[in-house]
């Protein structure tokens, strides 16, 4: 009990709540901006949380990204461009409302709607994670190399995309990981006679310029600036009437069934590695126009989807923290940035966390909390003005963040190396993701790579080489199943599309469509 | 055509990592060594780089067969470069010319080919600049390199 009373003074004291409004205010502005997402918001939040306490860096980091995630649905509303990719699923649908003068009405439900996600999300970490916590303080070597396989298989398989760009993509990743002093001989690799790369590559910089630099060179990749997408008819040319939150309780109550839905299947989604808040709001988004008895009104400003999808894509972003407080795997890029900041500050994440860290554990159950309730007052604000996003343009931006990229990639070392690898990692992303490569599993792959490999050799030497070894614990046999099963997802998803196809090919000339 | 080029690409670096690997030490009495996760690293790549390599084939033929001509992607603009130009110079310079004025100068050089009019440019890159380096050196005290000139 002590220890729930000494993590929540974590929290609620002066400094760590200035740092979460703070934190807040950097989210709206980030995840408002379109082409500023709500990974590169923490990205570019990590060489400043490296000078913080503990908690108040996690606390920032949890709020940044939940308000963010949230506040790219107000550009979507406002001009038809959503915010972050999280909020892509339904910006017609909310473009839409826009164009018939209910703005405030969509965005008041949409900032309900994530509060709700985001709490059901925490409850779900709250109770689930201690628990399997426990049950993982069984696992060995061998399951540990599973739950890696299994979270960079997800990432390759599931993920929309060509599995085979998302393989090689993670090899990058994996290959990242490598440099270094290698763990069980101590002899260097990949290291090229740098004395900065013996320690391995850190992620950050690789991070700062995966989701920073490469978004600023993509800007300055296009012919024209991005602001002329958003010249159409937008909703900012509607008369707006109505309060923020006047419907939402009317609203809430006709779709109390999809919120509740949209949580869960976020949550969910969100705890599934490899997959974030972004697949989760497209996935519910189907779900729920499947589900509806008024499919055909989706997309033209229909308020249920809406309520599904910002429901999970910001239970998604808690659900996540899941699999990356218990096993140290990471459930999204997100989190993947997150397990870097918790080694860095000590705080291992595994599932000793609840026993070695409890306090500072539930100073970070804490910190959800506040950090989804803080939306309330701060997405008002941000509603009300909405306008500010809309005259702050790219091409002013871009610069700025690129000087941050430079400096916060110097300071997690002090050393020009990292703003080299940053540089180069930068690059290889911006010409990857232009040929249609994920960039995610290159992420994860470095972040996961020294688990898996550690893991790995140590059950290899174990079992003196012996393959089947890692069958022979039920639990891990298990986790080979489903990695079994993930890898040969795209099959069934092929097979299943055929059978689909078949009958829609027979009725397509009468159906004339 | 892409996705040959970066297919190949990745094949080759694959037999890279391959050989590059055989050097790694390995300790006595113990069959695997510091080479074999790179070797495992390297062999997917080669074969995903295969694979890749032949599905961009595999997409030519059949576009030619369709007697369709590739679909050009809008080419990127050479700005695309600017960025890169930036951190390259910033490299280079922040040591001689100090951590302010060389972000400030690379600030001002992509605003200006966006069509960001002089004076906001001007203004913009140099608030800017001092506001990062003020925070990151006095705040936050990261040894920044300053110039002669303390900023």
């Amino acid at each position: 009990m002590s220890e729930l009373i000494d993590g929540m003074l974590l929290v609620f004291n002066l400094q760590t709540m200035l740092v979460i409004v703070v934190a807040a205010l950097f989210g709206v502005f980030v995840g408002a901006i379109p082409g500023l997402s709500a990974t590169m918001a923490v990205a570019l939040l990590v060489p400043v949380t490296f000078y913080m306490e503990p908690t108040a860096a996690i606390a920032a980091i949890i709020t940044t990204a939940a308000m963010a995630i949230f506040a790219g649905d107000i550009p979507g509303a406002y001009l038809n461009i959503p915010g972050t990719p999280a909020s892509a699923a339904y910006v017609s649908d909310a473009s839409a409302l826009g164009r018939m003068g209910r703005v405030r009405e969509c965005l008041g439900t949409n900032l309900i709607c994530s509060v709700i996600g985001g709490l059901a999300g925490t409850l779900v970490l709250i109770m689930v994670a201690p628990s399997l916590a426990e049950f993982a303080l069984n696992f060995s070597s061998f399951e540990y190399f599973w739950l890696a396989v299994l979270g960079l298989s997800s990432a390759v398989f599931i993920a929309p995309g060509s599995p085979v760009k998302g393989f090689l993509s993670l090899m990058v990743g994996l290959l990242l990981a490598t440099v270094g002093l290698d763990m069980v001989t101590g002899s260097p690799r990949f290291t090229f006679d740098v004395p900065d790369l013996m320690g391995g590559i850190n992620f950050i910089p690789v991070m700062i310029g995966c989701f920073a630099l490469n978004e600023v060179m993509k800007l300055y990749a296009s012919r024209e600036s991005a602001s002329a997408a958003a010249k159409g008819d937008s909703a900012e040319r509607h008369p707006q009437t109505g309060t923020v939150f006047g419907k939402v309780p009317g609203n809430l109550r006709k779709h109390w069934r999809n919120v509740t839905r949209g949580s869960v299947l976020g949550t969910l989604i969100g705890a599934l590695p490899g997959a974030g808040a972004d697949i989760a709001a497209w996935i519910s988004y189907a779900v729920s126009k499947k589900r509806s008895k008024t499919p055909e009104a989706y997309g033209k400003g229909h308020l249920e989807g809406i309520v599904d999808a910002s429901s999970a894509n910001n239970a998604g972003i808690c659900g996540a923290w899941v699999p990356a407080l218990v096993f140290g795997i990471p459930g999204d890029s997100i989190t993947a940035i997150v397990i870097g900041v918790l080694y860095m500050k000590g705080m291992n994440p595994g599932p000793t966390i609840f026993i070695d860290n409890a306090e500072m554990a539930y100073g970070l159950f804490t910190a959800f909390f506040v950090a989804n309730l803080i939306l309330i007052p701060i997405g008002y604000l941000a509603i009300r003005s909405a306008h500010i996003f809309a005259v702050t343009p790219a091409k002013v931006l871009m610069p700025i963040i690129l000087a941050f990229c430079i400096v916060g990639a110097f300071a997690i070392n002090n050393s020009l190396t990292d703003v080299w690898i940053m540089l180069a990692c930068g690059v290889a992303a911006y010409l990857l993701a232009s040929s249609d490569f994920p960039i995610a599993p290159a992420i994860l792959g470095l972040v996961l790579g020294n688990i898996l490999e550690n893991n790995f050799m140590t059950s290899m030497i174990k079992s003196n080489g012996n393959l089947l070894a890692f069958f022979e614990r039920p639990i891990s046999a298990g986790l080979g199943a489903l990695v079994a099963l993930i890898v040969l997802f795209p099959l069934f998803t092929k097979a299943w599309l055929k059978y689909r196809k078949r009958p829609a090919l027979q009725s397509a000339p009468q159906g004339g469509r | 055509m892409k996705d040959l080029i970066l297919g190949l690409l990745f094949a080759v670096l694959g037999i890279a990592v391959i050989v590059m690997a055989r050097s790694f030490s390995t300790i006595d009495g113990l069959q695997y060594g510091a080479d074999l996760f790179p070797t495992l690293i390297g062999t997917g790549m080669l074969a995903g780089g295969v694979l890749l390599a032949l599905s961009g084939v595999r997409q030519m033929n059949r576009a030619r067969a369709a007697g369709e001509i590739a679909a050009q992607l809008p080419r990127p603009s050479w700005t695309v470069v600017l960025p890169v130009v930036a951190v390259i110079g910033y490299i280079l310079l922040a040591d001689t010319l100090g951590t302010g004025l060389t972000l400030a100068l690379a600030m001002f050089m992509l605003f200006c080919s966006r069509g960001v009019r002089l004076l906001p440019a001007i203004l913009t890159s140099v608030i800017a600049a001092a506001i990062v380096t003020f925070a990151f050196t006095r705040l936050l005290s990261v040894p920044l390199p300053l110039g002669p000139w303390g900023f």
